[in-house]
């Protein structure tokens, strides 16, 4: 062993560490089977009482022990032996049990080890669990032992098991070895399990876990000693505790000026030990202080006040019953009377419970109304029953008059709560289409925790007013299934109620019907009528537009379409509007039609919803002309046919002209015939599926409306979600066609013209041929053929430009499908099947791109010829 | 702006259809035989003034024009319960009331002998009108009167309202089997001419398929006129359905049929109808759940397609719009239309971008029916060349064995010699060119 100094020198330093930092406890292994209840108390005070305890045992021993452990643990070291047993977690707990059994024939102790043992091996933090188990286990063995011995002075001493070293010489030495073998081999785990089991709700019984006090035997009789040799001074301090206790500094222990510090008076000689008992005990009176402080301080707003007012009490009939054996013990000095200690171990639950309170209060101290509940309600979540007793008392109590407060706002609609202290919030500058949404709000800080946040927001709905009678139960802290049944039951009545109203008396379904057959132009006659009559005017630059005569149309719409025969609630809310006009806009751009909704629907239809209503309306309505114009050209391109058939140069571009016009109403109606199945009709049928619902409520009819509105608009390509480019490729594209059909008609304005310049030239060319001439003279144009000069300088640029928009058509499509091919969205998708059903595009738009652009060169070649 | 349409029905068929359509539409909209107001309170959404227009508050008077060149089938009507349905000023009947004699050329003589008259009361009618969509001429092509007066009036019409459109509903002989009426080739051959170019837009109807599918579909085995009608007529309803009730699409007659119709030339249509059903049939039987794709399927099937035509390979839809009326689910549209797609139901054409466009449009509430959902398809497909090329077929076999012709000399087109006929034949030779170009891809340069 070549390193033995450095090993003895490390082991100095642990064993040093160890003693200071966990004495030695001398009820460890006699109180054995109490280690295992040690459920609730906290740790770290207890912790810190047993060490105040000790120190005076231990002050004057310490520098012998740490000689004798650190001897100790050179044997260890030196000896490598280990414990001559398997580290068996499941064995060393059967022991137990069977160790149990044996001594106790009830078998109570061992069921509830194994009880607590199955928490342990549950406990995943716990990694050493065999280690535990085997230290808890010598430590009984121990404590068997010590039970026969009486000698009280090297009971310390030997209230380790030896572990199978029996050469050892110190038993105490053997607890370090025991000791520091869990520590060494457990050095994380230990810590990090201590450090958890602080927090309270692991019940792990450790090394440095403690005792409950009570009034047994041993710490009366470490302490007689003391009181004997002082007993003057004590009655003296316990009279000045009693004082400490209510708040009032005593003769000899007063309170410090630093919180939890007491200041003795310097002329009595008390002994250290003595001293932190007293500081302890003092404690009490710091707590009951501060406790006693807030009441004060709320006293204009008695209520939470009372409440601990009412601990207080109980504290008192304390105080009283500790004073009066004081009383007692000045008649009868010495045996049974009251001692420093016995005092602690009496006030220890009380001062548990102040400390609480004194927790309490100062977490509570700004807090009012349901957020002062709330914060005393995390409490209870305590694992400690005793604490969890105390602050469902307390709850009890405390929440009181808001259990009061939500009665009346539930069952009265009242919102009595001048302090603002209820979790529902009042917006009195909130507008009236808000109302719904706004006016009350719920205070995130004000809202219990056992209220829930669903359950809040049923009860946050501004029409509770509405009617409810009836129920009027009266609510607690406590029931809250019954709480939340009856808010429940509340609740859905009042939405059945509002919501009949909504549908029958302000007519909500009419309204939404309304917005659908106007704005989203499902009223095609209406749609129709309008654009036909405003057509003409809207082509007009915008700022020749004027409201006025176009409510006269509107007007004149309504009338000659079924739009008519709707509901006079309906007719008066269409209204035009006029979008803010920028240089260079047409009246079709600014226009737009407009539905006024006031209250209480717009609480449904916010004025955002009809923002994006207008939105959509004006991208349909563009749509609508578009398709309009393409019906026109159409309808040109059919009648005219006839007409101009013998104009036999121009048939091969009018045979393109009117593929490509096909192309595009094939585009322009299958884009609309897909904004009405799975854009409008889908969301349509939904929206009216959950509003018919029968259980519902305003709320889930906001949010459908809502969903509604933001399908129809995501869907309808107008949300900033779908790549930027896709709506306005869908523009470019519908602007593309209107140039076209400008186009278009100029060819045929020019058709016809030949037509009739034909027909003069014939009529002048039977005139003459009647006047016995010749009809038609070289110089005359042809009769059956544009004249080459009219058809190079009219005819080919006219084609050339109908061609060009036929190609940037062909190529916007081409830009907007691959787009939409690389847009994932399953919606575009269908949009994409829609545009091209038989794959043309798929298959040909390549080809197609190409020849139609050496078809342009072809064209002017063959129209050239 | 209604976008009124004014029916024309002429000859025996063209009546008898007619008065089936109307007494369909009358029912359809809750208006009696007399014309008033069935239903006050009601208040449907339809749109009654396309067909209809009010004589005074409660009282709708159809905007037809009944033309016969023999009293029979107008006298059948002026006794039936539909008798003050129509304007009597709107009624023709020859003077002479000898008909047509089921030649063509006697049927056009009479128009052009008549035209003053006939003319007269449809320039009122159109006045009548706000803003004349068009045109709805009914008749047969293979009678005397439906098919010469009938194509007379096509031309006519062309020129007198060059910016209106011009629908026929055409019903074609049954060439399956031999016609009682010899001449029925001519007859045929002479209106499909007109047909080609003043009409711009043919719905074919075909007596040989109305036959068969009164025989498959309703179990009649001899089917008379009467039944076969009552079929034109519920495709005729079902094919104005979006005119009537107007929604987001499709509400007037260009809408519809511009998408149909791609190129002028080709503007024939057939149609499809499902499920049909008769008073007749056992009720409980026919009483079932049919979806939205049932529909759309059937509408595809050659079977249910209310023309006789041989279709090849090569055959293909330039254009297809379902109108499906009925409570349907508009999720399930979609849905069908990619069933139909992937499993390639339906052949388009190859030269430009094509779909099945569907039209959702309500039931009216006045008439029940069995089925919860029904079907027309309304399609440009080019099969029909071949009903076109049958027919060509026997007139020219008739035409070569220079049969009857003599009958057709009276007419005022003729004038001696047959160059009306070579003129036809060319026209309808060039029509199924068209069509059978129409199934290549070069199309786009077609008459180059």
């Amino acid at each position: 062993m070549d390193n033995s100094e450095q090993v003895a020198r490390a082991v100095e330093a642990l064993v040093k560490l160890l003693l200071v930092d966990q004495t030695p406890n001398p009820q460890l292994g006699r109180r054995n089977s109490d280690l295992m209840d040690i459920d609730s108390v906290s740790h770290g005070q207890t912790r810190e009482s047993h060490q105040d305890q000790d120190q005076n045992d231990n002050s004057d021993a310490q520098e012998s022990r740490i000689a004798a452990a650190q001897e100790y643990c050179h044997r260890i070291l030196g000896s490598r032996m280990a414990p001559s047993v398997v580290s068996d977690e499941m064995h060393i707990s059967d022991v137990i049990k069977k160790k149990l059994m044996r001594e106790d024939s009830s078998s109570a102790k061992a069921i509830r080890f194994s009880h607590l043992y199955a928490k342990l091996s549950a406990c995943p933090v716990v990694t050493k669990k065999w280690s535990i188990l085997y230290l808890l286990h010598s430590l009984s063995n121990q404590s068997a032992v010590d039970n026969g011995q009486e000698d009280s002075t090297s009971r310390h001493h030997q209230s380790l098991p030896f572990l199978g070293l029996h050469n050892l010489d110190t038993p105490s030495a053997a607890r370090l070895r025991s000791q520091e073998r869990e520590r060494t081999s457990t050095i994380q785990s230990d810590t990090t399990m201590t450090g958890h089991s602080r927090h309270g709700s692991l019940q792990i019984p450790t090394s440095t876990s403690s005792h409950q006090p009570t009034l047994g035997q041993h710490p009366d009789s470490v302490v007689s000693e003391i009181i004997r040799s002082q007993m003057g001074d004590e009655l003296a301090l316990l009279r000045d505790l009693i004082f400490l206790f209510q708040g009032i500094n005593g003769k000899v222990v007063q309170f410090g000026s630093e919180y939890g510090t007491v200041v003795f008076d310097p002329s009595l000689d008390i002994p250290n030990s003595t001293k932190n008992l007293i500081k302890r005990l003092a404690d009490l009176g710091w707590c009951y202080k501060k406790a006693k402080a807030y009441v004060d301080s709320t006293l204009q707003d008695p209520q939470t006040g009372l409440v601990v007012q009412q601990e207080f009490i109980e504290y008192f009939r304390l105080i009283a019953i500790l004073e009066s054996h004081i009383a007692t013990d000045l008649d009868v000095a010495g045996s049974k009377g009251l001692s420093l200690r016995r005092l602690l171990v009496w006030t220890q639950e009380t001062l548990q419970r102040l400390t609480l309170m004194s927790v309490l209060v100062e977490n509570c101290k700004d807090l009012q109304g349901g957020a002062l509940i709330a914060v005393v309600h995390e409490y209870r979540q305590h694992g400690d029953p005793l604490i969890q007793r105390f602050i469902h008392r307390l709850l009890e109590r405390v929440s009181a008059p808001f259990y009061v407060m939500l009665q009346r706002w539930i069952y009265d609609g009242e919102l009595e709560d001048p302090r603002s202290e209820f979790f529902i919030g009042f917006d009195p500058e909130c507008r009236e289409e808000d109302m719904w949404q706004r006016k009350y709000f719920i205070r995130m800080d004000m809202l219990p925790a056992f209220i829930g946040l669903p359950l809040a927001k049923k009860c946050d709905d501004g029409d509770w007013f509405l009617q409810n009678h009836g129920v009027g139960k009266s609510l607690r802290y406590g029931d809250i299934a019954d709480l939340e049944s009856s808010i429940d039951e509340a609740y859905s009545k009042t939405s059945k109620r509002l919501l009949s109203l909504l549908k029958t008396k302000f007519k909500l379904m009419d309204h939404l019907t309304a917005i659908k057959r106007y704005l989203l132009l499902g009223q095609g006659d209406f749609i129709q009528f309008l654009m036909e009559s405003l057509g003409p005017s809207l082509s007009q630059p915008a700022n020749t537009l004027f409201r006025h005569n176009l409510t006269g149309t509107l007007e004149a719409a309504i009338r000659g379409s079924n739009a008519q025969f709707d509901d006079p609630e309906v007719l008066p809310r269409l209204d035009v509007r006029l979008l803010e006009i920028s240089s260079g806009d047409s009246g079709w751009d600014i226009f737009s039609l407009d539905y006024h909704m006031d209250s209480p629907i717009n609480a449904i239809i916010t004025p955002a919803s009809m923002h994006q209503y207008l939105k959509m309306f004006n991208f349909l309505w563009r749509l609508k002309r578009v398709e309009h114009a393409l019906s026109n050209a159409w309808r040109r391109q059919t009648t005219s046919a006839r007409a101009i058939h013998p104009i036999r140069e121009l048939m091969p571009g009018l045979h393109q002209c009117r593929i490509v016009c096909g192309e595009m109403i094939h585009f322009v109606y299958q884009l609309q015939y897909y904004i009405l199945f799975e854009v409008l009709e889908c969301s349509w049928a939904k929206l009216l599926k959950t509003i018919q619902k029968e259980k519902n409520d305003l709320d889930s009819v906001i949010e459908a409306h809502q969903r509604y509105l933001s399908d129809v608009t995501s869907k309808g390509l107008l949300q900033v979600s779908h790549d930027e480019n896709l709506m306005s490729r869908m523009l470019e594209i519908l602007a593309t066609i209107l140039d076209y059909k400008v186009a278009q008609d100029n060819l045929y304005d020019f058709a016809l013209e030949e037509i009739e310049r034909r027909r003069m030239k014939q009529r002048e060319a039977d005139m003459r041929t009647r006047m016995g001439r010749w009809g038609l003279t070289d110089a005359d144009d042809a009769l059956d053929k544009i004249p080459d000069e009219q058809f190079k300088n009219v005819v080919t640029p006219l084609l050339e430009i109908v061609n060009e928009y036929s190609i940037q058509f062909k190529r916007e499509v081409y830009e907007l499908l691959t787009t939409l091919a690389a847009d994932g969205d399953s919606e575009l998708k269908s949009l994409s099947t829609r545009l091209d059903f038989n794959k043309f595009y798929d298959k040909t738009l390549n080809v197609v791109l190409a020849t139609a652009a050496s078809s342009t060169s072809t064209a002017n070649r063959k129209s050239t010829r | 702006m209604p976008r009124e349409i004014i029916t024309i029905q002429a000859g025996q068929c063209g009546n008898q259809i007619g008065q089936e359509f109307w007494g369909q539409l009358c029912l359809e909209h809750g208006i009696s035989p007399d014309g008033t107001m069935q239903h006050h309170a009601q208040e449907i959404g339809d749109r009654k003034d396309v067909f209809f227009y009010q004589a005074d508050d409660d009282h709708y008077i159809p905007r037809a024009i009944l033309l016969d060149l023999e009293p029979r089938v107008i006298n059948t009507i002026s006794s039936s319960p539909y008798a003050n349905l129509f304007n009597p000023e709107n009624i023709f009947l020859s003077k002479d009331g000898g008909g047509a004699g089921n030649i063509w050329s006697l049927g056009y003589t009479a128009g052009e002998r008549e035209s003053e008259e006939i003319l007269e009361k449809l320039d009122r009618e159109a006045e009548g009108s706000d803003s004349l969509e068009g045109f709805m001429l009914l008749h047969s092509i293979a009678g005397g009167t439906g098919s010469g007066l009938g194509s007379f009036l096509l031309e006519r019409l062309n020129d007198r309202y060059p910016k209106k459109l011009i629908q026929t509903y055409s019903v074609f002989p049954n060439n399956e089997k031999v016609s009682d009426v010899v001449v029925q080739p001519y007859n045929s051959m002479l209106t499909l001419q007109r047909l080609t170019q003043n009409a711009d837009c043919v719905v074919v109807l075909d007596n040989a398929a109305l036959t068969r599918i009164a025989c498959d579909r309703l179990h009649i085995p001899n089917p008379t006129f009467a039944q076969t009608n009552q079929l034109v007529s519920t495709v005729m309803s079902a094919s104005t359905t979006t005119l009537r009730y107007p929604g987001y699409m499709n509400n007037d007659l260009v809408s519809m049929i511009a998408s149909l119709i791609p190129t002028p030339k080709c503007h024939f249509l057939q149609t499809s109808y499902t499920p049909f059903t008769s008073e007749g049939m056992d009720q409980t039987k026919s009483i079932r759940k049919t979806t939205v794709h049932d529909v759309m399927r059937r509408l595809l099937q050659p079977k249910n397609r209310m023309v006789s035509t041989h279709p090849s390979k090569q055959n293909c839809y330039i254009s297809i719009l379902n109108i499906i009326q009925g409570e349907v689910d508009p999720t399930d549209v979609h849905k069908s239309l990619l069933r139909i797609r992937e499993r390639q139901l339906a052949s388009f054409i190859p030269w430009g971008p094509a779909s099945i466009q569907v039209a959702l449009t309500r039931k009216s509430p006045y008439v029940q029916t069995p089925n919860r959902v029904n079907g027309l398809m309304l399609a440009n497909h080019t099969s029909i060349a071949s009903l076109f090329r049958r027919t060509c077929d026997q007139f020219d076999k008739l035409k070569a064995r220079k049969a009857f012709l003599e009958q057709y000399r009276h007419g005022t087109l003729f004038q001696g010699d047959y160059e009306e006929f070579t003129e036809t034949r060319n026209v309808v030779e060039d029509l199924i060119m068209e069509y059978e170009a129409c199934e290549s891809p070069d199309y786009v340069n077609y008459g180059n």
